[in-house]
């Protein structure tokens, strides 16, 4: 390394620890007064260009992408949403299209939504009470990414069966008169609200929503314009859109432009664009870290884990003591520079975006500190207790970037601690659905997970819980789950506001940690960089659910 | 003639067909590759697994999805797996790119080459030729992203003599087009350069002692005229049909490379991307859109030299 | 302009009479030992050749180095380890994933990479993977070829035909396009023919395939070459005496290839080294966390801003691989083909 590494070094950490800082706070300056969630602090107008790898899918029931979600929340309003504030704030449900909070019936099972009077589509038509039952049908019929989240109402498998568009969702009933939605659930479900606050059950037109991929009118506070599907977009506000409690948004037009990574990252630093929703290649990452520190930050958003599983059904980690010495043994300070800085080390299972909603710092941790050295000594003899000693373990791995780098770690970690480890690496588009067969007996390896909505089951269910395993290929890698996690869930899931037992999902996550069902690592950080016409400080957005909110930027 | 100029053309149409085949049949084999995960996202639930393949189709057989796949290609509505987007109009936008850079790039190296080719030549066995000789092995033997990235690196990045990468469209503004082009022109040249002066030098040296050369010669012509009438010309004939194929071998996304250093998001750079993603309907249009080239350049070569030698035709 | 004279009948030039070596007129030496004699000459080819070997060479004393210069294997990782360079400790990774650059001692010689692995260490055993392969391709191929190539030629007919066919469309795909699309499909699915099994991860993998892109590049010429043969007067002969097809192709036909093949080799090896490092540059040729000279300038090149060494060593050590593999191949050719009229050796 250059011999002014000392210098860049501090500077780095001083940088980095700035950015995480702040999000650590979990808050922004700026003051959300009352419950209107628009922005307090900015200055309202104003155009802005932004570099984006474009949307997955333009059709809200399509999309899965964190790129999409930004642009495309902003064009549809679901019937509850998500709070437009930065930090903790952003997890909190508010009326949407609904005049309130839905009303629950007592067996938690009927959920009656109120449409406010009067609201337009932004091509100028009524919003009916049906559209959502449309939207609904739409999303199951086309397969949509999160079409899992809403499969629990009641007559969405008959629908399923039926493969027919415009079969009847026996669940849902729509009332034109009185404006009202009634959503009848098989079984008490907590996320349920969470699920339909995304953007993919944004209710539109019925009669401009075909069943296939489309772009409809929505109801949102920005219209969208595709000039060119591949290259660009143009988001502007909708004339007239008042819905309370939702914000206007403060900049008149946002321009989407494709661009590759490094381009986007230099016309950021030069003023071209204003905003990248990607994060500095590796190369300019420390560069910008350095030089522009004053737009630039990072947080662990949206939230997310990163850990290795390990597959209890097969040897070695059908012991504890294996399990464990790989927690004793990881180093979080090693995965932090493969991941060029950008990685908060953590021993939970949830991540903290969840604070107030079933977080709670673990600590001390039961491995060992995720700041500081690991255990390797302890970690070697808990494998020759074992007995494993020597046994060859394939660790697996996906190509994206800085995956491959990651699971090199930590192969070279258990041949440390006493095995004989290899990789192997697969592309993205087959890696997670090849470990997801149990005939695969994948020992250990790469997974993440990133949050869909702000509720713990999230994290939970899919990756740990028995209700996974039900499903092949599955994301519970582990293939097995843990009991008190099980009845956790099916506890507390029904729950309908997750904040009254937080501290019992924190149970949850403690047990997990303990019985080292996993090896968490860390929190990946994302970073927001603007350029200098972007008022940084009071209008970066950073928020739970879309990484930024691009309601809340504004320029200087 | 008329048979043989029908014969080509139903073997290029047969060599399409099966190039489509082997593609396709290269994908289909990979365990584990089901698209439909890769829609589902990773909340998935088998029903909605089964409506995604009926979407698409995946529930079809494979010969029929390979049908309706090679059908939604040639009437251009192809949408790619990874971002639902019409890949026919994805290709058409970057085609320029990737024709600029070849054609750019072709200009380049093939002056360089005649005039390095014939200067060798014509000082075969002196210094210059020496020096030249192993300046164009050398340029042979540079893998062309590493060239490439490293001129990026220090000339677009560190010394800012050029831009760092990237591409301005000719229309928006024709200099900054070519000023953002020069770098990847040369890396792309390099090896070219270095194949085809080569390949001229021996031609024009073969040709040099040919009898009817000297012939030219005895009749005291200037050794000028002789060189450019004669030597030249019959020269640069087996040049130009290689030329010719490996114009279309850049354009087919031989520039690959180039296009990925130098983030000029051509063709080629949609083809990589697109395989190491699995999108198949992309990789699919694109080999088949660069093989069509290659194909029938090489028919149109071989009709013309069997218009021009009869004896070719009996083959 | 001072030519040398390659064959008897060049009378255009009383100098080039004069400078006209009797030694290259003694009748009675076979091809082999006139081309080799023409090689021993050439020094410029020589020395590139000893280049070569002297490269290989140090790519298999690849475990000397790690083991008692660098004191690592290529695999380990060193994330968080500090070393002392010039009396100061430094990071082998920083924090923020910058690896520490050349120390010019045996620790780290060249420096690291991300994942604080050694680059010294890993361009020598990746040397030894690259080598590995651009000479087994081009075995492969070679034999691939000859074997395609022969039969095509003499037979002609229907086997001619389908072998044609089949060269053409390998020939028509876009080389790299192939080799990237069967790269990334087999080392997913590894390979499967009848009883012979190949993992994914394997050398063989990248080896196989970067024979069958070059296999029409050899074939057509080679059975070009043998559909003339097929005419000459010995393989009438041949026949006259009886002999069947395969002891033809085995005693006539192959032998006068030989030298084609000779001039062929050095050649394929330079060309299969270079598209093994395009293929493990776009991350379909070898497996992380294997070395190759491709993979690693393919992580190089990704932190050419922070760490420009990683891009710039390994490639010239590829560099200068190829290069004397392509300068001695030339001097190969011109030691066989009597028509050159200037080598770069005199």
């Amino acid at each position: 390394m250059r011999k002014n590494l000392g210098s860049a070094l501090a500077i780095a950490a001083v940088a980095a620890a700035s950015g995480i800082g702040v999000a650590a706070c979990g808050g922004s300056d700026e003051s959300s007064g009352g419950d209107t969630g628009a922005n307090a602090g900015g200055k309202t107008g104003g155009s802005i260009r932004i570099g984006s790898v474009l949307p997955d899918s333009y059709d809200p029931v399509l999309l899965q992408t964190v790129q999409a979600n930004q642009p495309i929340h902003l064009v549809y309003t679901g019937l509850v949403t998500y709070k437009n504030a930065e930090g903790k704030e952003g997890n909190k449900l508010i009326p949407g299209l609904a005049e309130a909070m839905p009303s629950i019936s007592a067996d938690r099972k009927t959920y009656t939504f109120k449409l406010r009077p009067g609201l337009k589509y932004s091509d100028g038509s009524p919003v009916k009470a049906s559209d959502f039952e449309h939207t609904m049908k739409r999303l199951t019929f086309l397969g949509g990414p999160f079409s899992s989240f809403v499969s629990g109402i009641q007559g969405i498998a008959e629908y399923q069966k039926a493969k027919q568009e415009n079969a009847d969702i026996s669940g849902i009933t729509s009332n034109e008169a009185t404006r009202e939605i009634t959503v009848k659930l098989t079984q008490p479900d907590g996320k349920f609200l969470f699920a339909i606050g995304l953007v993919n059950s944004a209710p539109t037109p019925a009669a401009k929503s075909p069943f296939k991929s489309a772009s409809p009118p929505g109801s949102g506070p920005y219209t969208i314009k595709i000039d060119n599907p591949t290259r660009q977009f143009v988001l502007t506000k909708t004339p007239g859109f008042d819905i309370p409690g939702i914000a206007k948004g403060n900049l008149d037009k946002i321009t989407v432009v494709k661009e590759t990574v490094p381009k986007m990252t230099q016309d950021v630093i030069n003023g071209k664009l204003d905003f990248m929703t990607e994060d500095p290649s590796g190369d300019d990452l420390p560069l910008v870290k350095q030089k522009y520190s004053d737009r630039f930050r990072m947080d662990p958003n949206p939230p997310n884990t990163y850990w290795f599983f390990m597959n209890e059904t097969v040897k070695p980690f059908d012991k504890l003591e294996v399990r464990q010495a790989v927690n004793y043994a990881l180093d979080s300070r090693a995965l932090q520079r493969i991941f060029g800085g950008r990685l908060e080390p953590t021993c939970n299972f949830l991540p903290p975006g969840y604070a107030g909603q079933g977080y709670e710092k673990i600590d001390p941790c039961p491995y060992g500190d995720p700041d500081g050295p690991p255990n390797l000594a302890k970690a070697r003899q808990l494998v020759e207790q074992s007995g494993y000693k020597g046994m060859s373990v394939t660790v697996w791995g996906p190509t994206k970037d800085p995956r491959p780098a990651i699971v090199d770690y930590y192969r070279d970690l258990l041949n440390q601690i006493g095995f004989k480890a290899k990789t192997k690496v697969l592309d993205q588009q087959v890696y997670f659905g090849t470990i997801g067969l149990k005939k695969t007996n994948a020992q250990t390896g790469f997974t993440d997970w990133f949050q869909d909505f702000p509720h713990p089951a999230d994290f939970f269910e899919p990756n740990l819980s028995k209700k996974a395993l039900e499903s092949s290929p599955t994301f519970n890698f582990q293939y097995k789950s843990n009991p008190v996690l099980d009845r956790g869930l099916a506890k507390l899931t029904p729950e309908t506001d997750p904040g009254t037992v937080a501290s019992e999902w924190a149970k949850l996550d403690r047990a997990v940690v303990e019985d080292a069902n996993v090896a968490v690592y860390g929190n990946e950080l994302s970073t927001s960089f603007f350029s200098e016409r972007m008022d940084f400080k009071n209008c970066s957005g950073v928020h739970t659910v879309y990484k930024n909110d691009w309601s809340l930027f504004c320029l200087k | 003639m008329a048979r043989f100029v029908v014969r080509r053309l139903l073997a290029m149409i047969a060599v399409l067909f099966a190039i489509s085949v082997v593609t396709f049949a290269i994908f289909n084999v990979i365990p584990n590759s089901d698209p439909a995960q890769r829609l589902a996202g990773r909340n998935q639930t088998p029903g909605q697994l089964e409506a995604i393949r009926r979407q698409w189709g995946f529930d079809q057989p494979v010969y029929v999805q390979y049908f309706r796949t090679m059908e939604k290609i040639l009437t251009g509505d192809v949408v790619s797996y990874s971002n639902q987007i019409d890949v026919d109009r994805e290709i058409l936008q970057d085609i320029p790119r990737t024709f600029s850079l070849a054609i750019g790039a072709a200009i380049m190296w093939m002056s360089f080459a005649v005039a390095i080719g014939l200067y060798t030549a014509v000082k075969a066995g002196r210094l210059a030729d020496r020096v030249l000789t192993v300046l164009a092995l050398v340029g042979i033997s540079m893998p062309v992203f590493w060239v490439g990235a490293l001129m990026n690196y220090y000339l677009g990045f560190k010394w800012k003599i050029f831009p760092n990468g990237g591409y301005v469209p000719l229309t928006q503004d024709p200099l900054d087009w070519a000023y953002h082009l020069i770098l990847p022109w040369t890396a792309l040249s390099l090896l070219f350069i270095g194949v085809y002066s080569r390949v001229l030098r021996s031609n024009v040296l073969d040709t040099i002692n040919d009898d009817y050369v000297r012939t030219a010669r005895a009749k005291g012509l200037s050794e000028r005229r002789v060189m450019l009438r004669h030597v030249l010309r019959n020269s640069l004939i087996p040049i130009v049909t290689l030329w010719g194929l490996d114009f279309a071998a850049v354009i087919g996304g031989g520039a690959i490379l180039t296009e990925t250093v130098f983030d000029l998001q051509g063709v080629g750079q949609y083809a990589a991307e697109s395989v190491s993603q699995l999108d198949i309907p992309p990789v699919l249009t694109i080999v088949m859109f660069a093989a069509f080239f290659v194909v029938a350049l090489n028919t149109i070569v071989d009709i013309l030299y069997a218009a021009l030698d009869p004896r070719i035709r009996l083959t | 302009m001072a030519t040398e004279p390659a064959t008897e009948f060049e009378f255009g030039d009383p100098a080039v009479l004069a400078a006209h070596d009797p030694r290259d007129s003694v009748a009675g030496l076979g091809p082999w030992r006139l081309a080799l004699r023409r090689l021993r000459r050439n020094r410029v080819a020589l020395a590139f050749g000893g280049l070569f070997v002297l490269i290989v060479a140090v790519c298999l004393a690849a475990p000397l180095w790690a083991d008692h210069v660098a004191h690592t294997d290529p695999f380990q990782n060193h994330l968080t380890e500090t070393i002392v360079v010039d009396g100061q400790p430094q990071d082998v990774v920083a924090p923020d994933g910058v690896p520490i650059g050349p120390t010019w001692q045996g620790r780290f010689f060249l420096g690291a990479d991300g994942n604080g692995r050694d680059i010294a260490v890993r361009l020598l055993y990746g040397g030894r993977t690259s080598l590995l392969i651009g000479a087994g391709a081009a075995l492969v191929t070679i034999l691939m070829s000859i074997v395609v190539g022969t039969l095509a030629g003499y037979f002609r007919g229907w086997v001619d035909t389908v072998i044609s066919r089949v060269l053409d469309i390998i020939w028509a795909f876009p080389p790299l396009l192939l080799g990237i699309a069967l790269g990334t499909a087999l080392s997913l699915g590894g390979l499967k023919v009848g009883p012979i099994e190949i993992q994914g991860d394997s050398r063989l993998i990248p080896i196989l395939i970067i024979a069958l892109v070059y296999v029409p590049y050899m074939a057509r010429p080679l059975r070009g070459q043998v559909l003339a043969l097929r005419e000459k007067e010995f393989v009438e002969a041949a026949r006259a005496q009886g002999a069947g097809p395969a002891q033809i192709m085995f005693s006539e036909i192959l032998p006068n290839l030989a030298s084609t093949i000779v001039v062929f080799f050095p050649l394929m090896v330079a060309n299969a080294i270079i598209l093994e490092a395009a293929l493990s540059f776009l991350g379909a040729g070898v497996r992380p966390p294997n070395p190759s000279w491709g993979t690693i300038l393919g992580e190089g090149i990704e932190r050419i801003v922070t760490a420009p060494h990683q891009t710039i060593v390994p490639g010239l050590m590829l560099v200068l691989t190829v290069l004397s593999l392509n300068v001695f191949g030339d001097g190969v050719r011109d030691a066989f083909d009597p028509r050159a009229k200037v080598r770069l050796g005199r």
